[in-house]
């Protein structure tokens, strides 16, 4: 029986054992559909999320990015990108920078420089590509940068290239600093950001050549660079160089314009006689002296180029006493100075000029009929010579009256010699145009003078910009004040929350 | 997905998790605001972003209990059991989360209007840098939740989150390190030393490009560029549908 049953029981068992099987490998295949398919999802976003990453990056990554910086430091002005959308769309300038791509801008002069390099690609339209290699880990860049090594290419530079010719960008070069900063402690605080400026100059000029060379006179223990100078004439198409102090000083013949400024040692006899020489043959100068205290130099030979011109510049310090004339009262030496007459078309849109440490320029005593001599910038007619020899300057007795601060002077005839002389930095130095920027009226005002003189034509000027100041107003900071800041936000709010945690905890910990 | 926010959210204030998490951000966070306050300039753009490196120790702690406390008290039965969905539950947990570090925030609002109210610059690169702050503060809170996801205990759920934020911080250095080990490796097949530079740039650039630090960092100088946000939108979209999937993953690996 009991086998009998046996033989009964076993296809039932048989039959329940199939099924509980196939439940089971039914169970495993959807289970493994499932891990598959979990799997599967997995990998089809991850590889969604990349490729619309990427597309996003490369197609309209650039297209949606905007600059919200407060001094526009980070995208070109419409004045370069109107400027390169006007070039042929065949044009291809190649920006190197020739290190590699930085990673972390902070604190860097490069900050100011990637992205607003980026920006110029975006806005090219294909006409400007910008790169990053180092020469260090691919020396062949050099080489075909540069293969006759006419340019003094080397790592950590911008390289500008267009049509086999090379313009270098030095990162510092692009920013003016506080000389005040840098003569106290030897440090660099940049004041005014250049950097689309001597791009897109350096783009112009490699593009449309130079319309001439300008001269600076320098080695004469100048108080200020003259950078800034050279990226406005960069801007109306002339280039600058240094033209040092030596005895074998000479005026090169291709000089357009010579700039003598902010020098506070004199001219040597042969370098005056060499101007002297220059001026003759058809030479424009521009001379800028101001007053230094610690240079009252008496310019001997320098005054016997300017008589050539019949002008004189003048020993003493001018010191404006009249109080409408000042931007501060309790500083006389910075004032106001009226643009004469003749000369407002300069920049018809200001009445005064601001000038400091003020010398005055006067005729020389050579009335040659051939010169005319004007005066362009006058102060009040309260101003006065100063005696600087006490604590305090003062005016010295019957010295009351109105002073030129800037004068002009041509010959008639056809050889056009022309000199202005400022007795001020004002106009010339990296000191005030880094300061107040390419767009104050005293930078428009020498720059439209220089591009009348030059006959320059048509002129595309890039501004400089200001460095972001995040200054709080000194006048509500005090020590007092950061102690309840720091006590506030560093005290007060941090306990207070762990008090709170704390009563939290010992209510609830036995709930 | 509403109650399980409701539930999360509060939970943080009935203990000393949401609490210590506040007095700590408020405290690192015024740390950098007073010292500059005191130096007399305030870039506030600069300081968002630098609060950037306080994820790795502020996420860990406002993620690290999410599910693995759950799972620990083996209350995360109800995820399967409630008619929620799965992945509600996973974004009501996210937004509870983000909720607590919107609150933690106020902090910095509080240093705008200081700063403001000071006659310091509060301007648009300003707000940029607080949406670009919110974007990856959401990419590194799913990240915390998935670490939370994938362990029953709160310590070790921390230490992971805490372990990936360092990766990713850390990926510039990665790269660099994978640069110089990709070249080391073609430089024994004879490559020129250029074209092996070459290959190593551009890993090194791409392995780069995962990283959302180096791609919010122009935020700072106020560059407000959409791709980054886009970037750490869908990448927190990944960690979040990894977390699901992790979840959902008890449902068929038993």
């Amino acid at each position: 029986m009991s086998s009998n049953n046996n033989i009964a029981k076993k296809p039932a068992n048989k039959s329940a054992g199939n099924k509980k099987d196939q439940t089971s490998i039914k169970r495993d295949q959807r289970n493994l559909n499932l891990k598959l398919f979990s799997i599967g999802s997995i990998v089809l976003l991850i590889a969604i999320v990349l490729v619309v990453n990427i597309i996003f990056d490369s197609l309209i990554g650039d297209k949606l990015t905007f600059d919200f910086s407060s001094t526009g430091q980070n995208s070109i002005t419409s004045v370069s990108e109107d400027y390169i959308k006007s070039l042929p769309s065949d044009t291809d300038i190649r920006i190197v920078g020739l290190f590699d791509e930085p990673t972390d801008l902070t604190g860097s002069p490069l900050e100011y420089m990637v992205p607003l390099l980026n920006d110029y690609q975006a806005k090219s339209g294909g006409r400007i590509t910008v790169e990053y290699i180092n020469p260090t880990t691919h020396p062949s860049i050099m080489q075909e940068l540069d293969p006759n090594g006419l340019y003094d290419l080397k790592a950590d530079i911008y390289a500008v290239e267009y049509n086999g010719k090379i313009k270098t960008i030095v990162p510092l070069d692009c920013f003016s600093y506080d000389e005040t900063t840098y003569y106290q402690t030897g440090g660099l605080r940049p004041i005014s950001n250049s950097v689309e400026s001597r791009f897109t100059n350096a783009i112009m000029s490699l593009v449309n050549g130079y319309a001439g060379k300008v001269y600076f006179v320098t080695n004469l223990n100048e108080s200020y660079g003259h950078l800034m100078l050279s990226q406005i004439l960069e801007g109306i198409g002339y280039e600058s160089e240094d033209l040092p102090a030596a005895d074998s000083f000479a005026v090169p013949s291709d000089c357009s314009l010579l700039v003598i400024s902010g020098i506070n040692s004199d001219l040597s006899e042969n370098m005056a006689q060499q101007i002297i020489t220059y001026i003759n043959q058809g030479g424009k100068v521009i001379v800028a002296i101001d007053f230094m205290y610690n240079y009252a130099t008496d310019y001997t030979n320098l005054n016997a180029v300017l008589e050539v011109m019949n002008l004189k510049i003048d020993s003493n310090l001018v010191m404006e006493q009249d109080t409408s004339y000042l931007y501060n009262s309790s500083n006389p030496l910075e004032s106001k100075v009226t643009i004469a007459s003749d000369y407002t078309v300069y920049n018809p849109s200001v009445t005064y000029l601001r000038s400091s440490l003020n010398r005055s320029v006067t005729t020389a005593g050579n009335p040659a009929s051939y010169i005319t001599v004007a005066p362009v910038l006058q102060t009040s007619d309260k101003a006065g010579l100063t005696d600087i020899s006490g604590q305090a300057p003062t005016i010295i007795s019957g010295t009351t009256g109105q002073y030129n601060i800037g004068m002009h002077s041509e010959f008639s005839d056809a050889k056009g010699q022309e000199m202005y002389v400022f007795g001020t930095l004002n106009f010339t130095s990296d000191y005030y145009i880094g300061q107040y920027g390419t767009t104050d009226s005293n930078v428009v005002f020498i720059r439209n003078i220089i591009s009348d003189m030059l006959d320059a034509g048509d002129t595309i000027i890039v501004d400089s910009k200001p460095i972001a100041d995040y200054s709080l107003d000194e006048d509500k900071l005090s020590n007092d004040k950061s102690t309840l800041m720091r006590t506030v936000f560093m005290v007060v709010i941090p306990l207070a929350m762990v008090i709170c945690g704390v009563i939290v905890y010992n209510k609830r910990k036995n709930l | 997905m509403l109650a399980v926010f409701k539930r999360e959210f509060l939970s943080y204030f009935k203990n000393p998790t949401g609490y210590v998490a506040i007095a700590l951000y408020s405290f690192l966070a015024g740390y950098i605001f007073v010292n500059k306050f005191a130096g007399g300039t305030v870039n506030l753009s600069s300081e968002i972003i630098s609060m950037r490196s306080y994820f790795l120790i502020i996420v860990p702690i406002i993620t690290m209990g999410l599910f693995a406390e759950d799972k620990r008290r083996g209350t995360d039965i109800i995820y399967y059991t409630s008619p929620v969905s799965i992945f509600s539950v996973v974004l009501g947990k996210f937004l509870a989360a983000m909720s607590l570090f919107f609150i933690m925030f106020l902090n910095v609002f509080a240093h705008m209007f200081v700063t403001a109210s000071y006659g310091g610059v509060v301007d648009v690169g300003t707000w940029g840098s607080v949406i670009v702050y919110f974007f990856l503060a959401a990419l590194f809170v799913s990240i915390g939740i998935f670490a939370s996801s994938i362990t029953d205990t709160q310590i070790i759920s921390a230490i992971v989150s805490f372990v990936i934020l360092l990766s990713i911080t850390a990926i510039d250095r990665f790269a660099s390190n994978i640069s110089s080990s990709l070249a080391s490796i073609f430089s024994s097949f004879g490559l020129s030393s250029e074209k092996v530079n070459t290959i190593c740039e551009k890993a090194e650039k791409a392995v780069n490009w995962l990283n959302p630090i180096t791609k919010t960092s122009g935020f700072r100088s106020g560059i407000f560029s959409v791709a980054p946000l886009v970037f750490c939108f869908s990448t927190t979209l990944v960690f979040l549908f990894l977390t699901y999937r992790v979840l959902e993953k008890k449902r068929w690996a038993q």
